[in-house]
């Protein structure tokens, strides 16, 4: 709404189109980005951005950003893993302890091997990522606080052959459907749990028919800002420079938010009746190392990958 | 509808028919297998989860792939039938020779979509390979080369119709009309081009009114503004718009139309339609239009179950229509009060849009599900009262009252299946399924009560019953998909901010932007397909509603029905067509008798909004 009438018409016009309500932080810092971009550039470059799947689902607005119909992506790394597969390495199973971890090596090595892939596949990515935060567990039944209170849990993960394959190891049930009906789901108990991070619990009001949350950190989940290979190379040098920094500089801001954001909705979740917990990783760990999770995925995403991951975060397989 | 055409004499047109015959049959062939492959495969995933704990992972992705080869190759089979949905009012009026002509158009106008967006469809499929599906780890373009088949199929499909039809004098000349104008627009998009946002008005106002009254099918008039707007005025790529076909047509949510349709079919087939009816008849046969009732309660008791409107009036229809046919019923008014059921029930829970509005604005949707059964109620009942005016005067002179004793008998009779709509809904609410599965889990009971209990099930008809399955779905799917390819086209012009702002000024206060969004959302509703409209227009909203004192369970009810209207009236509302599919009755009937009930909604829906204590009256906060 506070947008400054520009100087002149727009000379180009940005999409960038994602899966958050207008109000998550990826969307407040994301405006101040496309702000700031109008400014520096006179109002030559605009970015007009499309929230809440407003022009598609996730892998339709995939498909988009690779054509140009839209120019900028929040690529989730599960999504885009199913164009570039090395994506889904930063979401293995207990892999990172901690913030620190991830961001040196999403920031780092494995980032730069992961944006590799994209331009291979003619995206642009923007250097630094933005956080979707570590996935937690919650259900309707009971609080997860040892592998084994996963067992036989019918639980819905996103599909991805990663969750999937990380749940199956936990001994769970993994159910997949679609998010539209998670909600209907889990309140007629189709299934008993669902894994997210803290914010979409919190916006799509699964609090509302879930009685845990554990805190089981599973998995970190986060967005790779993807741009279409050629729009990007049409725009001009200085404005590249421009809307680089504008969106990496908005991405570290949009960590710290969702940083402090998952201390208060623990907070908010607790007043509205979820029953938190926490766990440690070292069972789930030798859980996955015992069903052979680690080793099938590094065979997967190959030994190069793999020790550079295990690089930062220490011996897994 | 189109009426199929007359044997053809002459060499051309004989061998038209010939190949046009061969292909029909391999592609409805293709089609019930598919239909029948759905059941299974959803089938199993249910069994797999509630019965052995062992969910199968793969079930829902083949099962969304199979349905964008279901729906495209069915759309295949109603364009060689002639079932695509079309207004006809018109064309029917003009002058025998104009009116051929205009046949003809419909025809080369669809053809001349397919023509242009085929090389596009190609391409989509060739960069859909790059992608490797999530759950069987397939390549992509398996799904995606269902849409550059159908659309390969349709045209082949539509150029032997046009051969088949035997005169060639109308052909060839809205062959060249139909050139003339695609090229008159390619010149015309320089100048088109800095129109700016108006282009949306000569777009999906101007084209789409156009070719709608013209008598193009109803999927093709969106499907040519869409692809006019996108490649003479954007840069949009248009593979983009075959993207917006997939995602429309393959959604989960609507296999539960075909399923429903089918189900719909297999009640008929086994009898249980007719014990079900019988038993209702006798107990309301004798009230001046008491089946009208009956279909508005029943809507009310299936709406929620199944997800999606159109498969809700699937299960519906074929019961109670015939009957109440044979009791004289204008068709065209059944078809009326039948879509007006549609906006009627939209907020009973758990209604998909509920759940939307809860996930992209702040109410929550556990109140938004106690919030709308009341103000669904109250829609009803002025459907009630328009059903008790038109009939008021009916002739019940010969219908016998049925004694208790008849009605006990029928009523045992009917009892399995009248049982039916609860097995489903038990089975929902109990989570054993899906909204998308439950469906499997009625076609299961109904062909066990049919060999079982009714002894009535014909083999020999389910081919057929699944090739109509197909052929409607293919009509209602592909209205859909082009519809949510118009919705992008809107969506990505910016346009839902300047509107905001400007309702956002609307004077008059609490009661002006109340008035002002109840219209927005009526035009929106039918424009962007429904479930668009919120999505788009939610989050501009809700915010403002807060501001000026309207609380947002009581806004959320407003602008359902609002959209609801939209979205179920013709002439642009999907709805409207869809429910014109399911029952088989032509569009143009309806038209006749929807303002009646639309106006009855209309004061429902400013009741509602006058009244908030029917939305927010029993929420516990
Ligand atoms: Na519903
Ligand atoms: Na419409």
């Amino acid at each position: 709404a506070g947008l400054p009438r520009p100087a002149r018409a727009a000379e180009i016009t940005l999409k960038f189109g994602n899966n958050l309500p207008a109000s998550h932080p990826l969307n407040i810092r994301a405006a101040e980005a496309a702000e700031r971009i109008a400014r520096e550039t006179d109002g030559r470059v605009k970015v007009d951005i499309f929230p809440n799947n407003q022009l598609g689902g996730d892998t339709d607005m995939l498909s988009q950003v690779r054509s140009g119909g839209i120019d900028i992506f929040n690529a989730g790394t599960l999504v885009i893993a199913t164009l570039a597969p090395i994506s889904a390495i930063t979401g293995v199973g207990f892999a990172f302890a901690n913030y620190d971890q991830v961001w040196s090596a999403v920031d780092g090595p494995l980032g730069n091997l992961i944006r590799a892939a994209f331009a291979k596949v003619g995206l642009h990515t923007f250097e630094k990522m933005w956080d979707n935060g570590f996935r937690q567990i919650t259900t309707s039944n009971r609080a997860i606080a040892a592998p084994a209170d996963l067992a036989r849990l019918k639980i819905r993960v996103p599909v991805s052959p990663m969750g999937i394959a990380l749940f199956q190891a936990l001994g769970a049930s993994p159910t997949s459907l679609q998010f539209s009906e998670v909600y209907s789901a889990l309140q007629t108990k189709v299934v008993d749990a669902q894994e997210n991070p803290l914010a979409i619990v919190e916006t799509a009001k699964l609090y509302e028919v879930q009685k845990f949350c554990s805190l089981t950190n599973h998995s970190w989940d986060g967005y790779h800002m993807v741009f279409n290979g050629r729009s990007w190379r049409n725009l001009p040098d200085a404005d590249k420079a421009i809307v680089s920094r504008a969106f990496n500089e908005a991405g570290l801001q949009q960590r710290a938010d969702l940083r402090k954001l998952n201390e208060t909705l623990r907070a908010q979740l607790t007043a509205k009746g979820l029953a938190f917990n926490e766990t440690q990783p070292e069972g789930f760990q030798a859980k996955l190392r015992e069903a052979g999770f680690y080793q099938e995925w590094q065979g997967r995403f190959g030994n190069e990958a793999w020790s550079v991951l295990e690089g930062t975060v220490g011996r897994l397989a | 509808m189109a009426v199929e055409a007359p044997p053809p004499s002459f060499g051309m047109a004989r061998l038209a028919a010939i190949i046009d015959r061969l292909l029909g049959g391999a592609v409805e062939a293709a089609t019930a297998a598919l239909v029948a492959i759905e059941v299974v495969v959803l089938g199993a995933g249910v069994v797999a989860r509630y019965c052995f704990h062992a969910p199968l992972v793969w079930s829902d992705e083949l099962a969304s792939i199979l349905f964008l080869w279901l729906s495209m190759l069915g759309a295949v089979v109603a364009l060689r039938r002639g079932e695509h949905m079309r207004m006809t009012g018109l064309v029917n009026r003009v002058p025998p020779r104009l009116r051929t002509l205009l046949e003809a158009f419909a025809l080369t106008a669809s053809i001349g979509f397919l023509l242009l967006i085929l090389p596009h469809a190609l391409e989509y499929a060739q960069e859909e390979s790059f992608i490797v599906t999530p759950a069987l780890e397939i390549s992509n373009a398996w799904r995606a080369a269902a849409l550059p088949t159908g659309m390969a199929l349709m045209l082949v499909a539509g150029g032997l119709r046009l051969l088949r039809a035997g005169s060639f004098r109308p052909v060839a000349i809205a062959i060249v009309l139909t050139a003339l104008l695609v090229l008159a627009f390619w010149l015309a998009g320089p100048a088109l081009k800095p129109l700016g946002k108006l282009n949306l008005l000569v777009f999906f106002v101007g084209i789409v009114a156009t070719n709608v009254f013209a008598g193009v099918p109803i999927a093709f008039s969106f499907a040519l503004a869409t692809f006019g707007y996108l490649s003479l005025t954007t840069s949009t790529p248009m593979l983009v718009m075959v993207g917006r076909l997939d995602e429309g047509m393959s959604h989960l949510i609507l296999l539960a139309v075909p399923l429903f349709i089918f189900l719909g079919a297999l009640i008929e087939m086994t009898g249980m339609a007719r014990a079900m009816i019988q038993f209702l008849a006798s107990l309301l046969g004798h009230v001046r239009g008491g089946l009208s009732y009956v279909l508005i309660g029943a809507m009310y008791l299936v709406s929620g179950i199944s997800g999606s409107k159109i498969a809700d009036m699937a299960a519906i229809a074929p019961v109670l229509f015939p009957e109440m046919k044979k009791r004289g019923a204008q068709p065209g008014d059944l078809l009326a009060l039948l879509s007006a059921t549609g906006a009627q029930t939209e907020t009973i829970p758990p209604s998909i849009v509920l759940i939307t509005i809860g996930s992209v604005t702040g109410v929550s949707i556990a109140a938004l599900f106690t919030g709308g059964m009341l103000p669904a109620l109250v829609l009803g009942a002025a459907l009630w009262l328009v059903v008790w005016w038109r009939y008021r005067r009916e002739d019940l002179s010969r219908v016998p009252r049925p004694t208790a004793r008849e009605i006990l008998k029928l009523a045992l009779v009917a009892a399995p299946a009248i049982a039916l709509p609860f097995v489903i809904r038990a089975a929902v609410v109990e989570g054993v399924a899906t909204a998308t599965e439950v469906s499997t889990i009625g076609i299961a009971y109904s062909v066990v009560a049919g060999l079982l209990i009714y002894r009535r099930f014909d083999w020999r008809r389910l081919p057929h019953m699944l090739v109509e399955t197909a052929s409607l779905t293919g009509a209602i799917i592909f209205i859909i998909g082009c519809a949510t390819a118009m919705a992008w086209g809107l969506t990505q012009s910016g346009f839902s901010q300047d509107l905001a702002k400007l309702m956002a000024g609307v004077p008059g206060g609490t009661w002006g932007f109340l008035g002002v969004s109840i219209l927005a959302f009526i035009i929106l509703g039918s424009v962007l397909e429904g479930i668009p409209a919120i999505v788009l227009f939610g989050p501009l909203m809700f915010p403002i509603a807060k501001q000026v004192g309207v609380h947002e369970v009581h806004y959320a009810m407003v602008v359902i029905f609002a959209m609801g209207i939209g979205l179920f009236a013709p002439p642009f509302g999907v709805g409207y067509y869809g429910a014109a599919a399911i029952s088989k009755i032509n569009p143009d009937e309806g038209l006749k008798f929807i303002w009646g009930y639309m106006l009855a909604l209309l004061v429902g829906l400013l009741l509602v909004a006058a009244v908030p204590w029917i939305s927010i009256g029993f929420l516990n906060s």
